[in-house]
C-alpha cells in the first residue's frame, strides 16, 4: 500500500519539480478525506499539481474554470424541458464526479461559491427540491489567487474552514527552476501519468490512517497549540474545534505515509501551516507577521513537551 | 528595530507623554510655551497622519531662535526654578518636531521624567501626586513602546507598564517611611515671586476685601481635646501699632519676649481658664507670621514671640509647615502703668472731626467701658457692613465715621482704635483670621483667606489687653457663624471664583463631598507632606528602640523580598518544571547544555534537539540517537509511562551525554 503511495507522489513529482513537501501534504489531504485549496500567484503550478493528482489517483474528474459570470446551475446542473416527453429532465452538472478541479474559485461570485461549498460539506446537491447524492469519495481541489489580486471575491472565513488544508506552492528552488527551464513544458506529460491507486486501495489506506495511534502527550501538544491560538493577542480569533480535529486527522495520515504506527510531534509541526494558516486571522497588531511567520511564531512559542 | 525608527504607536505614546508632562505646568509657565508645545506636538501629529511633512531646516531654526528670544524676554531677571522648568519644556517641545528615531525619543522621555518630577516643586497636593503617578506611567509606557520591536495593543502596553511599576510601589512606601530625612543638600530657589495671598504687614482700607475674593486655604488647625466655639476663634497674626492717617503699620518691631518670663507670667492663671492645645498647618505665606489664638502660652522654642504675644518664625514660610501650639484665655500686661504707653496712644495730625467726636464722648462718659459702649451704640445706630464700601480720601477715619458709614472689619477696627486713642485709652489694631470651617470628617478647622479679619485690642487698667470686635457689634453673624454664611450674601464675596463660591455656599451633597475631599487632603498634608515631623515616632512604633541596623534591615528586607519575588516570577515563567519523568530528563539535558548555548527551544521536538546536539558533539551521537528513539517509543508509540526500565535507560543516556560532555 505504502509503495503505491510513494509511487503516486513520485509520479506527481515528475511533473512538479521540487515540491515534494506540498505534494505530500496534498496526498495527506486526500487520505484524510478533506478538500484541498491551493493558493498562489498565477503560473506557480497550481493547476499542474491538481491535474497530476487527479490523474494518478485514477478518479474520474471534471474541471471547472470559475469566472465572475458563472451561476450555480453551471456547476450543479439544471432541469431542462424535454419537448418530446413534455418533462423536465435534470442534467447533472460537472459537480457529479469523484474529483472536481475548481480552478480560480475566488474569481466567481459568492453565490456560486456557496453552491459549491454546500456540495463539499454535504456531499449532496439539492436542485429544485430533489436531492442528488455525490460519489462518496467526492474530493475537491480548488485553486485560488491571492486575495489581493484584481477581480477576486475572497472566500469568507466560514467557507475557508470547509477546506481541510490550504497549501501554497511558492517559487521553485534554483535547482528545480533550472530543471524546469531545461526540461521544457511538462503539461503534455500529465496525460501520460500512470494511475497508481484504485478506490479499493484508497479505502484500505484510509482505514490504515484511521488506526494510527495518537498518544496522550500528542493530544496535550495539540491542545496547547489550540489554546495558544485562542489566547494570543496576535490573532483575531483562535482555532475552532473542527480545526483541531482536522490537524489530528491529517497528522495520522502523515504518520501513515511515513510508515509509522503512531503520531510524533514532527507530524503536527509539518502540518500546522497548511491546516491552521487559513483558519486564523491576524489581529491588526500582528499585521507585520505574514501567515507563515505567524505559524512559525506559534511553533516557537508552544512547548512540545508539557 | 534595526533602522532605529520609532513605530507608529510608539510615536503616539511619545506625543502623549510630552502632553502629560506639560499639562500641570501650564499655570506657571509663560503662555507662549504651552502654545509652542501644542504647535510642535500638533505638527508632529500631522506628520504622523501623513498630512504634513517634517519642517525644513529653516523653520526649525526659526522655532529655536523664537523660543530662545521668548525665554530671554520672559525671564529677563532670571526666574529661578520656573525659568529652568520652562527651558526644559521648551527644549523637549522643540525636539518633538524632529522626533523620528529611537534615540530622539530617549532625549524626550528622560526630559519628560524630569519635567514631570519638577511639578512637585510647584504643588504637592494629593490630586497632583495622583496625576504625577499617571503621567509617569504614561512616560514609562512611551519608553516601553520605543524599545519594543513590535506593536502592542495601544492600551495593553499601558496596562503592562502599570503591572511592571506595581512592585515598585511597596518599595516607595518603605523608603518613604524609613529613609532618613536629610536637609536639602542644595537649595532649590523656589519661586518667591509667585503671588501668594495672605495678610500684609500693613492695613489700609481695602486690603482685607481683596482677601475675601480668595477661597485659598490659609491654614488648618486640629485641637487636641476640645475646640473653642466659633466666636472665640480669633487667630492673631499681626499687631499694628502705628497710624499715618490712612494706613496702619508697624514703624519698629515689637520687643522679643523672653520665654521664661512668658511662661512664668501665665502660670498663675493656668488653672482658671481653659487651655487650648492645637496643631496648626500653615500654608506658605512668604512671610514670617504664624497665627495663634490669644494668648499664646506654649510654643516651639525655634520660634520668636514678641511682647504682644504674636508669633513669628525666624525665616519666611516658603513651604507648608506644622506647628504645635497652645493658648489660654488670660490677661496680659495687666500690671503695666498707663503712663508707660506712648506708642499705643500716638495719633497723626488730621481727621479732626473724628478727634472732636472722641473728645465730646469723653466728656459725656466717665470711664473707658462707657466710652466703648458709646462707640458701640454709635456704630449700631447707623453703620452697615459691606465688602464693597465707597473709597475714602485723606481723612479716612472722619470720612468713614461721618460720611460713608459703610465698611468692613478694617474700617471699624481702625476707627475704633482711633477714637480710643484720642480718648486716652491705649489701643491697637490686630489683623488675622476669625473663625474657620469645621470639618467633621477629620475634626479640624479650615481657615481660608476670606476668613481674614481685623479687630481691636484696648488696654484697660487691671484687666490688661482686652479684645474688642467692632465688626461684631455691627454684623454679629460674621463672628458667630462661618464667614461664608455671612459673606456669601455679599456680591463681592469670591467675585472672581464663581465655581468655588457655589461649592462653598451650596448645601447638601456638594458641600458634603467638598468637606470629605478636604478631609482627605488634610490627612495627606498631615501624614505625607509633614511626615518628617512624625517619622521618629512612627519608626519607634514599628521597630522599637532605634538602631541603624534595624533601620537598614527595615529598608533592605522588603527590597530583597520584592526583587526576589520578581525574579521568581520570571524564572517560573521561563522554566516550568514538568511533572512527567521523561520530560524531566529532557529538561535536565536542556538545562545542562543551556550553559553552552545549546538550550532546547520551546518548539523544538526532542528528535530535532538530539540531532542538533549530535551535530555539535559527534562523540555523543550514539547516546543521543538512542535517547531520541527511546523517548519517541515510550512517549508517543507505546505510552508506557509506568515502564521504569525505559525511564532508567533514558536517564542513563542523559547522564552519559553530560558525562561525555564534561570529559570533552
Amino acid at each position: 500500500m505504502r509503495e503505491n503511495l510513494r509511487l503516486l507522489m513520485d509520479q506527481v513529482g515528475s511533473v512538479l519539480y521540487g515540491k515534494e513537501e506540498q505534494i505530500k501534504q496534498s496526498v495527506v489531504c486526500l487520505l484524510s478525506g478533506g478538500h484541498l485549496l491551493i493558493e498562489d500567484l498565477p503560473g506557480m503550478g497550481k493547476t499542474t499539481l491538481a491535474h497530476a493528482l487527479a490523474k494518478v489517483i485514477g478518479f474520474d474528474y471534471q474541471r471547472v474554470q470559475f469566472t465572475s459570470d458563472m451561476l450555480p446551475a453551471d456547476i450543479l446542473g439544471a432541469s431542462i424541458f424535454n419537448s418530446n416527453t413534455g418533462d423536465f429532465v435534470f442534467h447533472k452538472g460537472p459537480v457529479f464526479t469523484q474529483l472536481l478541479l475548481a480552478d480560480e474559485i475566488n474569481r466567481t461570485t459568492p453565490k456560486t461559491q456557496s453552491a459549491l461549498l454546500e456540495a463539499m460539506e454535504e456531499r449532496q446537491v439539492t436542485v429544485e427540491g430533489e436531492t442528488h447524492l455525490l460519489p462518496p469519495s467526492f474530493f475537491v481541489i480548488a485553486t485560488q489567487n491571492p486575495v489581493s489580486q484584481y477581480g477576486t471575491f475572497p472566500l469568507p472565513e466560514s467557507q475557508l474552514d470547509r477546506f481541510l488544508m490550504r497549501i501554497q506552492l511558492g517559487y521553485p528552488t534554483e535547482a528545480a527552476e533550472r530543471e524546469l527551464l531545461v526540461g521544457g513544458d511538462v503539461r503534455g506529460q500529465i496525460a501520460n501519468l500512470p494511475v497508481c491507486l484504485d478506490l479499493k486501495e484508497l479505502s484500505q489506506i484510509r482505514k490504515g490512517c484511521q488506526s494510527v495511534k495518537v498518544a496522550e502527550s500528542i493530544i496535550d501538544y495539540v491542545q496547547r497549540l489550540i489554546r495558544y491560538t485562542r489566547e494570543s493577542p496576535d490573532l483575531e480569533y483562535g482555532i475552532s474545534p473542527r480545526g483541531g480535529l482536522a490537524l489530528l486527522n491529517c497528522a495520522k495520515s502523515w504518520a501513515y505515509i511515513e510508515g509509522r504506527e503512531y503520531v510524533v510531534p514532527e507530524d503536527i509541526q509539518g502540518l500546522l501551516e497548511p491546516v491552521f494558516a487559513h483558519r486564523l486571522r491576524t489581529s491588526d497588531n500582528a499585521a507585520e507577521y505574514g501567515g507563515n511567520a505567524l505559524i512559525r511564531k506559534i511553533l516557537n512559542q508552544v512547548d512540545v513537551i508539557g | 528595530m534595526k533602522t532605529g525608527q520609532l513605530s507608529r504607536q510608539a510615536l503616539l505614546w511619545q506625543l502623549l507623554s510630552v502632553i502629560a508632562a506639560t499639562i500641570p505646568h501650564v499655570s506657571h509657565i509663560p503662555w507662549w510655551v504651552s502654545l509652542l508645545v501644542v504647535t510642535t506636538v500638533g505638527w508632529r501629529f500631522l506628520v504622523y497622519t501623513g498630512r504634513w511633512s517634517f519642517p525644513p531646516w529653516w523653520v526649525k531654526a526659526l522655532f529655536v531662535i523664537g523660543a530662545a528670544v521668548g525665554v530671554l524676554v520672559s525671564y529677563k531677571a532670571g526666574g529661578g526654578i520656573s525659568a529652568t522648568v520652562t527651558l526644559l519644556i521648551v527644549g523637549f517641545g522643540l525636539k518633538v518636531i524632529e522626533l523620528y528615531k529611537q534615540r530622539d525619543s530617549y532625549v524626550i522621555l528622560f526630559v519628560a521624567y524630569l519635567v514631570t518630577a519638577t511639578q512637585f516643586l510647584f504643588s504637592q497636593n494629593m490630586l497632583m501626586a495622583v496625576y504625577i503617578f499617571l503621567a509617569l506611567t504614561i512616560v514609562t509606557t512611551a519608553l516601553l513602546n520605543a524599545n519594543l520591536n513590535r506593536d502592542m495593543r495601544f492600551f495593553s502596553a499601558f496596562k503592562r507598564v502599570f503591572w511592571m511599576l506595581l512592585p515598585a510601589y511597596p518599595l516607595m512606601i518603605v523608603l518613604f517611611i524609613g529613609m532618613p530625612r536629610l536637609g536639602p543638600i542644595w537649595d532649590v530657589g523656589l519661586d518667591k515671586s509667585m503671588a501668594k495671598t495672605g495678610l500684609s504687614d500693613s492695613m489700609s482700607p481695602g486690603d482685607i476685601t481683596r482677601l475675601t475674593r480668595s477661597a485659598e486655604i490659609a491654614f488648618r488647625v486640629s485641637f487636641d481635646e476640645r475646640a473653642p466655639s466659633q466666636a472665640q476663634l480669633y487667630w492673631r497674626a499681626i499687631v499694628l501699632n502705628d497710624f499715618d492717617g490712612r494706613r496702619w503699620f508697624n514703624d519698629k518691631g515689637a520687643l522679643k519676649l523672653d520665654a521664661e518670663i512668658a511662661s512664668a507670667s501665665n502660670r498663675a492663671e493656668r488653672e482658671n481658664s481653659p487651655l487650648w492645645r492645637y496643631e496648626l498647618i500653615l500654608e506658605p505665606t512668604q512671610r514670617q507670621y504664624i497665627p495663634t489664638l490669644d494668648y499664646l502660652s506654649f510654643w516651639d522654642k525655634q520660634l520668636v514671640v514678641y511682647s504682644d504675644f504674636t508669633l513669628t518664625s525666624k525665616t519666611a514660610q516658603t513651604s507648608r509647615n506644622q506647628f504645635s501650639l497652645s493658648s489660654q484665655m488670660r490677661a496680659i500686661e495687666q500690671d503695666r502703668k498707663i503712663d508707660s504707653f506712648t506708642r499705643e496712644l500716638q495719633l497723626p495730625k488730621g481727621n479732626d472731626r473724628a478727634k472732636d467726636l472722641a473728645r465730646r464722648w469723653l466728656r459725656e462718659t466717665d470711664n473707658p467701658n462707657d466710652f466703648i459702649a458709646r462707640i458701640e451704640k454709635y456704630f449700631n445706630e447707623e453703620f452697615s457692613y459691606s465688602l464693597e464700601p465707597p473709597r475714602l480720601g485723606r481723612d479716612s477715619v472722619s470720612e468713614f465715621l461721618f460720611d460713608s458709614k459703610v465698611g468692613f472689619c478694617g474700617h471699624f477696627a481702625g476707627a475704633t482704635v482711633f477714637l480710643l486713642r484720642e480718648a486716652g485709652v491705649p489701643a491697637r489694631v490686630v489683623t488675622g483670621y476669625q473663625g474657620g470651617e469645621w470639618n467633621a470628617f477629620q475634626n479640624y478647622y479650615v481657615v481660608r483667606q476670606y476668613d481674614a479679619h481685623a479687630w481691636v485690642e484696648a488696654w484697660l487698667p487691671e484687666k490688661g489687653w482686652v479684645r474688642l470686635d467692632p465688626t461684631a457689634w455691627v454684623a454679629p453673624e460674621r463672628v458667630q457663624a462661618p464667614a461664608e454664611n455671612t459673606l456669601s450674601k455679599d456680591q463681592a464675596f469670591l467675585k472672581d471664583n464663581l465655581l468655588m463660591s457655589w461649592g462653598l455656599t451650596g448645601n447638601g451633597l456638594i458641600a458634603n463631598v467638598r468637606m470629605r475631599l478636604e478631609a482627605i487632603n488634610y490627612g495627606w498634608h498631615r501624614w505625607v507632606l509633614n511626615y518628617h515631623h512624625q517619622q521618629k515616632d512612627v519608626l519607634q512604633q514599628l521597630l522599637g528602640s532605634f538602631s541603624i541596623t534595624k533601620l537598614a534591615l527595615f529598608i533592605f528586607v522588603p527590597f530583597c523580598a520584592v526583587i526576589g519575588f520578581t525574579v521568581l516570577m520570571l524564572l517560573r515563567n521561563a522554566r516550568k518544571v514538568s511533572a512527567d519523568p521523561l520530560n524531566k530528563q529532557i529538561q535536565r539535558l536542556s538545562i545542562y547544555f543551556s550553559a553552552f548555548g545549546l538550550e532546547r527551544s520551546k518548539g523544538e521536538t526532542i528528535a530535532n534537539y538530539c540531532h542538533r546536539l549530535a551535530a555539535e558533539y559527534p562523540s555523543m551521537a550514539i547516546s543521543l540517537t538512542e535517547l531520541s528513539k527511546l523517548f519517541e517509543k515510550v512517549q508517543y508509540a507505546e505510552q508506557r509511562f509506568e515502564n521504569e526500565d525505559e525511564i532508567e535507560l533514558i536517564k542513563t543516556h542523559v547522564e552519559c551525554c553530560i558525562k561525555e560532555h564534561s570529559r570533552i
